[in-house]
């Protein structure tokens, strides 16, 4: 029985741990204008988002000044191809505003995210949960950039880091016992994982 | 390998971390497999014994007085519609001829009786809830009626997402032809066919199927090919708007209604790539049990204004739900689709599948020409599905004692 034998097998069971779906070409962000976290002079008129896919309009994109007040406007999103672009009602104030984003992947995939960016010299503050209103579909408080995908925030996924996120995972709630099943596998390999790490640590005369 | 079997600790370990590691990999693929297969229906109620008992076949659906039947009728495991055109420079009266002699081949097959001069008597043994229904198109009653004495029936404006195909167009007649058994509707269409040869010609077939009768409890809301829960805001027959939205009141036409049939054709080889995220956020429903995203069962009303963690709502407003979904409770009517699925070598699929959509109502104009112009522009299921049939009927009411379907409209011309 070799190492390299039990390896192999490790291996071979993280690879089928990661198939259970057919890979999709979800789209992703690539790049934001004003990126993420970068502080400008002046609010831009509007706001650019490009993904890494061509998307199917229409896209909702929010922008919120640091007093809450939305500068939005559904009727002045365009999508071509793969290029957002939200236009931007002007405000005075400088801080940090958070520019949120839903879109659907040409394969129907919603990608969903969040990022902040500032006006004028203070600190960018990366962005939190904004205010859900009524009874929201979102699993508990996240709260700063990241959030996990909630089995129940049924269509939408949760940002990654501040500056986008990547489609994820079934939207489907799973019953308890679906979790506990799909739970043995990787456990079980966690704890082969560990016998073999420990294994390595045992110095036998040779 | 070095020299013999070794049993130290360093051995043992790892060759437990293989069988462990190697355990772990096939339970996790048993698990992925067993999630996401189907799971069988959950079901609020436990079937009924009656429902499904040995006698189906012998079930038959009674006439109504005012109605037609297979309207309110639950709708049946089998579903053929023929489309007629009338031969050139018929007139009312070979329209009549035609009309008493598929009224009466209808009235006995669907009483488990052979028709007139029936060639297969024993396949008429079993009428397993056979119904026919019959309409006429307003172009065939603009020709053959005065005004007068027309129903006020429009064709339906152009739609800019239909890719309408002429071979499944506007035919003069039809008959939409319902019933469990495959074997009895065969029978009912081949009587039909032959009765109307010496009148029309056929237009066209279309096949429908839904579930097998006893593969689900009775009244289950079917699925479509698309795998989705379809037809869940639907008027019942005990709902106390279900005449008024149905049944036209219309002078000289009271009992009849209107059908809108559509033949909507699924592009399934792309709908593969669309993952359960994007199929639910592209209705607005769960597929596991159809539920709307914000609801827990499948007849909770959805919750447009719910947002999630960003503020969006939560149901896409450009989803199918929500585009589908009218403030005006005057925009409903009545839907009864089945699903179709027929050989195409030409798609690469090699088959044609998706919807006929039939929806019945008083006035088409009023109930269903706003929500499907709602629907054409903008909901997110286009990108996968279009209309390549469109057609609108005038249904008459039931026929009069010792008459035949139509005989309110073509007698006294």
């Amino acid at each position: 029985m070799s190492a390299r034998l039990a390896a192999l097998l490790l291996a071979c069971g993280l690879a089928l741990l990661g198939w259970s779906a057919p890979a999709q070409a979800h789209t992703s962000l690539m790049s934001m204008d004003p990126a993420s976290g970068e502080r400008v002079a002046e609010l831009p008129t509007a706001i650019t988002l490009t993904f890494s896919e061509p998307i199917i309009a229409p896209a909702y994109v929010t922008v919120t000044a640091p007093d809450g007040t939305r500068l939005d406007d559904p009727e002045a999103i365009e999508v071509d191809a793969n290029v957002v672009t939200a236009e931007v009602a002007a405000h005075p104030q400088q801080g940090t505003y958070v520019v949120a984003f839903r879109v659907m992947s040409k394969d129907g995939h919603p990608v969903t995210g969040q990022s902040s960016f500032g006006v004028g010299d203070g600190e960018v503050e990366a962005p939190g949960a904004s205010g859900s209103s009524g009874s929201s579909g979102s699993s508990g408080s996240d709260g700063g950039a990241s959030g996990a995908a909630g089995g129940d925030d049924a269509g939408t996924q949760a940002a990654g880091a501040a500056s986008g996120s990547e489609g994820s995972g079934s939207s489907s709630a799973l019953t308890a016992t679906e979790k506990v099943l799909i739970g043995v596998g990787p456990a079980l390999l966690a704890l082969a994982g560990l016998m073999f790490w420990a294994s390595r640590r045992v110095r036998e005369p040779s | 390998m070095s020299g013999g079997p070794q049993w130290g600790r360093r051995q043992l370990l790892r060759t437990g971390a293989a069988a462990l590691g190697g355990a772990g990999a096939g339970w996790s693929a048993a698990a992925a497999v067993a999630v996401t297969a189907s799971t069988p229906e959950q079901t609020a109620t436990t079937p009924d014994a009656g429902a499904t008992g040995a006698s189906d076949g012998y079930q038959t659906v009674p006439a109504l007085d005012l109605h037609q039947v297979g309207i309110s009728t639950p709708p049946q495991a089998h579903a053929t519609l023929l489309g007629w055109n009338l031969n050139p420079g018929s007139d009312v009266e070979q329209l009549r001829r035609m009309m008493r002699l598929l009224s009466d081949d209808a009235v006995r097959l669907a009483a488990g009786s052979p028709a007139l001069a029936d060639t297969e008597e024993e396949l008429a043994r079993f009428p397993s809830r056979l119904t026919v229904t019959f309409g006429f198109s307003p172009q065939l009653l603009a020709r053959l009626l005065p005004q007068q004495r027309r129903p006020r029936l429009a064709e339906l404006p152009a739609f800019a997402q239909d890719r309408l195909q002429e071979r499944w167009g506007q035919s003069d007649v039809i008959a939409q032809v319902c019933a469990d058994d495959p074997i009895t509707l065969a029978h009912a269409r081949r009587m039909l066919t032959k009765d109307a040869r010496a009148f029309a010609s056929i237009a066209w077939t279309q096949h429908g199927f839904r579930n097998a009768r006893g593969t689900v409890p009775d009244g289950t809301t079917m699925r479509n090919l698309m795998g989705q829960v379809d037809g869940t805001v639907n008027p019942r027959p005990d709902d106390v708007d279900f005449d008024r939205l149905v049944w036209s009141d219309q002078e000289g036409f009271a009992g009849g209604t209107f059908l809108v049939l559509r033949r909507i054709r699924m592009q399934l080889d792309r709908w593969d790539r669309v993952d359960r995220a994007g199929r639910e956020a592209t209705i607005g429903r769960r597929l596991r049990d159809g539920a709307p995203l914000t609801g827990f069962s499948e007849f909770d009303e959805p919750d447009f204004e719910a947002t999630d963690r960003f503020g969006f709502p939560v149901i896409d407003p450009a989803s199918h739900v929500a585009r589908a979904r009218s403030t005006d409770p005057a925009e409903r009517f009545l839907r009864r689709a089945y699903n179709y699925a027929v050989e195409d070598p030409q798609r690469s699929t090699g088959e044609d599948s998706g919807l006929l959509f039939l929806a019945y109502c008083a006035d088409p104009a009023r109930q269903f020409v706003p929500v499907q112009r709602r629907l054409d522009e903008q909901d997110r299921l286009n990108e996968w599905v279009h209309a390549i049939g469109s057609a609108v009927y005038a249904i008459p009411p039931a026929a009069r004692p010792d008459g035949y379907v139509g005989d309110v409209l073509l007698e006294e011309v």
